[in-house]
Formats: C-alpha cells, structure tokens, sequence
C-alpha cells in the first residue's frame, strides 16, 4: 500500500519558462533512462527478490522514483508557463504540444512513447541487479547530458539534485549486489538462482 | 490457538479494514469536503486504524518507514505479497 505526500522531494523553482528545455527533459520523464521505468523497474523486480534486505532496497529506491517522477513533472510544468504561439513553434516544442498541449505525459524527447520494453524483469537475482546498476548509470549520463544542453541555474540545481541521487542509488545497489552474492555460492554464482530455484536447494 | 502468524493476519485485517473505510472516505470528502458526516466518519476510523496500527507495530515491526528507530526492523520479512511459511533472509 503506498501513501502520497504533499511535497516535492527537492523544490523546484524555475523563473523563465522555457519550452525547449522541457522537450530534453521530458525524456527522464518517459524516455529509455527516465524515471517512470526505474521506479516500475524496481517495483516489479523486488516481488520474485528472495532476499530481504533487497526486497526494502528495490521498495524504497522504487518509491524514491516516483518522487523524481514528479519532480520532473513540475520542472516540464514550470518550463511551459505561459507560451506564445510563436514560441511553441519556434522552440520545437511544438511537436510534443499537438498531441499533449502543456499536458504531462510520458515520452522520450524523441516523442517515443514510454514503453516497458525499455527494462526488464528477469526473475533472476544477478540479471535483475546488474540491470538496476546500469540503469542507474545510464540516468546518471542522461542527467550529464542534460547539464551541457541546458543553462538556467533554476533548471540546472533540480537537475543536479537528481543527478546525484542516481549515484547513491548506484552505490545501493552496489550493496544489495553484495548481499545477495555473501548469500549465494561463490564457488558457483550462476548455478543456481535463488529467485527461482529457492525450494530445490 | 493462537500462534504468532495469525495474529499478524488478524491485526492486518484490522488495520485493512480501518485504512480502507479511511481511504473510502477520504475519497468521498475530495469532492463533498464540506460533508459534516464524512468528517466524522473519516476521524472515527482514522482513529481506529492509528489504534490497531500502533498494536501492530508494537508487536511486528515498523509498516513504514519508522519514525524513531532503535534498530533497524524496516527491511525484515515477510513482505506483504509473502506467505506466511516463506520468510527470507
């Protein structure tokens, strides 16, 4: 069961609106690397983890995801306050705006729908964790990339602060990787799957 | 008898109960926010469920992320969607 809290987890305060930015950045809302896949990622990941500690690190970077979510959400709709129709398409921005208007909705700044083919699941505890670390890897380059495009203080410290959580979200999972292999045979890491086959050992 | 499993079950159908006639009200109240009835509803069971969640905790451990910790219980099984023979490390 979750519970929603009335806040962002770190504020967002953009004065100038700008529609070309949120085209970029909409990407971490819905694109390949973006944040509704980490947290659905995890989320789903965590249910077949046979190992405690794991199950509490998927569940709560999982919710931490969604709190991201958000915050990109407000940064999208703080970046497209008050625009003129000249300026949605001179930005570019007005590919995303026929079919969204200043709409929230989750693509890459390709305009690729957000998809689940985008992560897996694999209901195996090795498979399943080195895809968390290379998620969060590759967020952290999307949020690098977003940096050099971007050059807006206001935009640029969210950013920063998201940037920063995939690092700490690497290093718990570099953890949750340990706990699962200190569990597991090291003689022979891939012989078994823990997630699968728990009632044959 | 009663064994420590299906006190667990029992305090979390309690709290079940309570929370969803909380939620069931809370989303009533979204549109009627100056339903006197609702209000009233929604504290009495809101009460009831912060009862039985206290009892819970007390006994089994955190259900969020605890407010004072002494030690650190919020990653211990089982998990929600867990049976209740199949507690992990």
């Amino acid at each position: 069961m979750w519970q929603y809290e009335k806040r962002l987890q770190y504020p967002v305060k953009i004065k100038n609106p700008n529609p070309k930015y949120a085209q970029i950045i909409v990407s971490q809302l819905g694109g390949p690397d973006g944040e509704i896949g980490a947290s659905l990622r995890y989320l789903t990941q965590r249910i077949a983890m046979p190992y405690s500690k794991i199950v509490g690190i998927l569940t709560d970077v999982g919710t931490e995801e969604l709190a991201h979510f958000e915050m990109i959400s407000a940064i999208l709709y703080q970046l497209t306050r008050n625009l003129k129709q000249d300026e949605i398409v001179k930005s570019g921005f007005d590919t995303y705006f026929v079919d969204h208007t200043t709409g929230i909705y989750p693509v890459a700044a390709s305009g690729f729908p957000y998809s689940a083919s985008q992560f897996q699941s694999k209901g195996d505890v090795l498979a399943d964790l080195n895809e968390d670390l290379a998620a969060e890897q590759k967020a952290r380059v999307t949020y690098d990339n977003i940096l050099r495009l971007v050059d807006d203080p206001d935009v640029c410290d969210a950013i920063k602060f998201l940037r920063a959580r995939e690092v700490v979200h690497y290093q718990r999972f570099a953890d949750a990787l340990r706990i699962a292999q200190d569990n597991m045979n090291s003689k022979n890491f891939y012989g078994y799957n823990p997630a699968f086959d728990k009632g044959k050992k | 008898m009663i064994t420590r499993d299906n006190q667990r079950s029992r305090l979390i159908k309690e709290i079940s109960t309570y929370a969803f006639a909380v939620y069931e009200a809370l989303l009533y109240l979204d549109a009627y926010p100056d339903s006197k009835e609702a209000l009233n509803f929604y504290n009495k069971y809101k009460r009831l469920e912060s009862k039985a969640r206290a009892e819970y905790e007390s006994k089994f451990g955190p259900l969020t992320a605890p407010a004072d910790a002494q030690e650190w219980k919020w990653t211990n099984g089982p998990w929600p969607w867990q049976l209740d023979e199949e507690v992990n490390s």
